[in-house]
């Protein structure tokens, strides 16, 4: 079950606790997003944000952990190649993290599966004290869309890993004129944001002329708008425009939680 | 509690119960009482009159006429034990005892002193907590109560075992950690999302 020995814990004890990383190593950030309500665009904000990395030239491991996603669709389908996938379904569980921050790297970026909440909880329960103690942070990603299934499952999520992250919630227009009030007028949503004081960023809505093809093509905003790909559908101004304007705005929110973000 | 066969023990020499110490019992007794004293001074506190009767036995005592040591190796005593220390076997031991000392005794007549040497000793050999040491109990009595010059080439084992002793309790002391704690957020996903659009028009 929880402990209630956290990040603050953790963080005493850096000194003198056993690293598999180093003791003196540069803090490091494991970001991951909150699974459990599928189709809610983690995957597509886990691509905003390693395009918002790659732009301030910050490394990151990419890790996918959506062992049930298809290809297509799946952070591996946009990144083939700098995309390690993980099966979490193991005795291991998401030892992943550790293995790949002890390369060396400062921050990961997990795109978890739907169902991959269990699993999340109970290494958490069992790692993350000696984890935090050599210095990793953890920083979990919820979208919410109108769906109150996506809202039910950040809290789930988040009654389970209490104070042991940080809290970044993306409301997700996925509509036009998308309404929030699960989110926003619930009281188990409000005493959550009053308790955890999550980021909350907003993800604005999406012309379906450049969502669709760019999710079957497995093309991220930054690619339309350098025009580096042979699609004739995503080729066309008026698109690349918006796609340089969805993109900015998009990192003007989340320069919003760089404190979370960043080690 | 100990028990009063130990005590008896103690004092190598009287079998009977403690209530003869009031002095109806002679001579005998007296060195009881002394030895119990001795040992376990809270156990009984002589009054003026057994003091009285103390000084008389010790007259008595004082008046007997020395006997005989019960074995001739006795004046010997310390030098077979250094001997035995320092590794001579029996056999040598008597070797020694014939040429330096001129005396003639057998192998088995040496063993058996320095048997029943260290058999006394064991017997009389009590604690200041009245702890009788025996073979079993030597190593921890070595290591906190008696103060010999063994001891002085122990001090540094004796004082880790004075280290372990106060982590052992610190140990002991330390409070269970707690790893259930109060949550932070709880939130029961059988309930349904409650919403208070009212409250957020209002405002």
């Amino acid at each position: 079950m929880y402990d209630s020995n956290t990040a603050a814990t953790a963080e005493r004890n850096n000194s003198d606790s056993p690293s598999v990383v180093s003791s003196t190593a540069p803090p490091k950030r494991v970001i991951l997003t909150m699974g459990g309500k599928g189709g809610v665009g983690k995957t597509s904000f886990m691509l905003a944000l390693a395009e918002w990395f790659q732009s301030h030239e910050i490394p990151v491991t990419l890790l996918d952990l959506d062992t049930e996603n298809k290809s297509r669709g799946s952070l591996k389908h946009y990144f083939e190649g700098r995309v390690t996938k993980v099966n979490i379904h193991t005795a291991a569980g998401l030892d992943a993290f550790v293995d790949h921050l002890a390369e060396g790297v400062p921050i990961i970026l997990a795109d978890m599966g739907a169902s991959s909440g269990q699993v999340t909880h109970e290494w958490f329960d069992s790692m993350f004290e000696d984890v935090a103690a050599t210095g990793v942070a953890f920083t979990a990603i919820g979208i919410v869309t109108p769906d109150p299934a996506s809202v039910e499952s950040i809290l789930s999520w988040a009654a389970r890993l209490q104070d042991r992250v940080n809290y970044v919630v993306v409301e997700n227009a996925m509509t036009h004129q998308a309404g929030f009030s699960y989110w926003r007028d619930s009281d188990q949503a409000k005493q959550f944001r009053t308790v955890f004081q999550p980021v909350v960023l907003t993800m604005e809505f999406r012309l379906p002329e450049l969502e669709n093809p760019a999710r079957q093509h497995g093309v991220t905003l930054g690619q339309i708008v350098e025009r580096r790909l042979k699609v004739p559908e995503l080729q066309k101004a008026s698109l690349v425009i918006r796609a340089q304007s969805y993109r900015r705005r998009l990192f003007e929110e989340i320069d919003k939680a760089k404190g979370l973000l960043l080690p | 509690m100990r028990d009063l066969n130990s005590v008896r023990g103690a004092s190598g020499i009287c079998p009977v119960h403690i209530r003869y110490v009031s002095g109806d019992c002679p001579a005998i007794p007296l060195i009881s009482v002394r030895r119990l004293y001795q040992y376990r001074p809270d156990f009984i506190r002589p009054g003026p009159s057994e003091e009285i009767v103390d000084a008389k036995f010790e007259a008595i005592l004082n008046s007997l006429p020395t006997k005989e040591p019960r074995s001739r190796l006795e004046p010997y005593g310390e030098l077979i034990t250094e001997m035995r220390k320092r590794g001579y076997s029996y056999r040598e031991i008597t070797q020694v005892l014939k040429k330096a000392c001129a005396l003639e005794v057998g192998t088995s007549t040496v063993n058996d002193f320095v048997l029943a040497g260290s058999r006394s000793k064991t017997k009389r050999s009590v604690s200041p907590s009245g702890t009788i040491e025996t073979k079993k109990n030597r190593r921890a009595l070595t290591g906190t109560y008696r103060n010999t010059k063994a001891q002085e080439s122990t001090r540094e084992p004796q004082k880790e075992l004075e280290g372990t002793a106060k982590t052992i309790k610190e140990l002991k002391d330390r409070p269970l950690k707690t790893r259930a704690k109060k949550l932070l957020f709880e939130y029961n996903p059988d309930e349904p999302l409650r919403l208070h659009r009212n409250q957020r028009t209002k405002e």
